[in-house]
């Protein structure tokens, strides 16, 4: 009998068994083919080019590609706090999409979140990371990411329930 | 129209899809793991 997440015997093996759900993880959270690629690129380089003694489970290559994603909204935060200081105004385009169903407005509205809003609601929502662990991928403290988590959730129903109404 | 009695955050709770990538991705991502790391790609279990 197979164990769901046993390790793999080399990486190459991991990746054949992983690569699916690695990008399938990206993607539902990133919205972007080519964001959700280029992490899943970065998330098996890094493991190739790490030292030997690594669990080669897809559980824990998930944690890598977690901490790839965040990396990458930090660095999404950054530019658009760099943008802002250029520019006046930001023009972040209306989705036109009517609602279809709950989840994928959902998930909608967090892609039109603040970068730091969508990571600290991505991780306790989509992958169901209690406070202190989100807290930890974060670099916050858990109080700093309660804080954060607070307006997160206000800025997503303010987003959410304006799109409803449109 | 959205449910207004749930809190729509609990629709955001799913577990992960396995998505196929493009093959040429996959392809090409393999290959490069292959040519970075072949001494990983035979490591055996202790």
């Amino acid at each position: 009998m197979v164990a769901p997440d046993r390790p793999d015997v080399t990486l190459l093996a991991l990746y054949d068994r992983a690569l699916p759900q690695v990008y399938g993880y990206l993607m539902a959270r990133c919205g972007d083919r080519a964001v959700a690629e280029d992490l899943t690129s970065e998330t098996f380089l890094a493991v190739a080019a790490g030292r030997e003694e690594m669990p080669l489970t897809v559980g824990w290559l998930i944690g890598v590609a977690r901490h790839k994603l965040v990396d990458h909204w930090r660095w999404q935060a950054r530019q658009k706090r760099l943008l802002q200081a250029v520019e006046a105004s930001s023009s972040d385009s209306d989705d036109p999409w009517d609602v279809e169903l709950d989840r994928l407005h959902a998930h909608v509205v967090l892609t039109l979140l603040a970068p730091q809003h969508r990571a600290a609601l991505t991780l306790r929502y989509l992958d169901g990371l209690s406070v202190p662990e989100s807290a930890a991928v974060l670099g916050r403290g858990v109080a700093a990411t309660e804080a954060l988590l607070v307006r997160a959730r206000r800025e997503f129903h303010h987003i959410y329930e304006g799109s409803s109404d449109a | 129209m959205p449910d207004q009695q749930s809190d729509p955050l609990d629709a955001l709770r799913s577990p992960i899809t396995p998505l196929a990538p493009d093959a040429a991705f996959a392809a090409d991502l393999r290959d490069q793991l292959v040519e970075l790391c072949p001494h990983h790609l035979q490591r055996s279990l202790p």
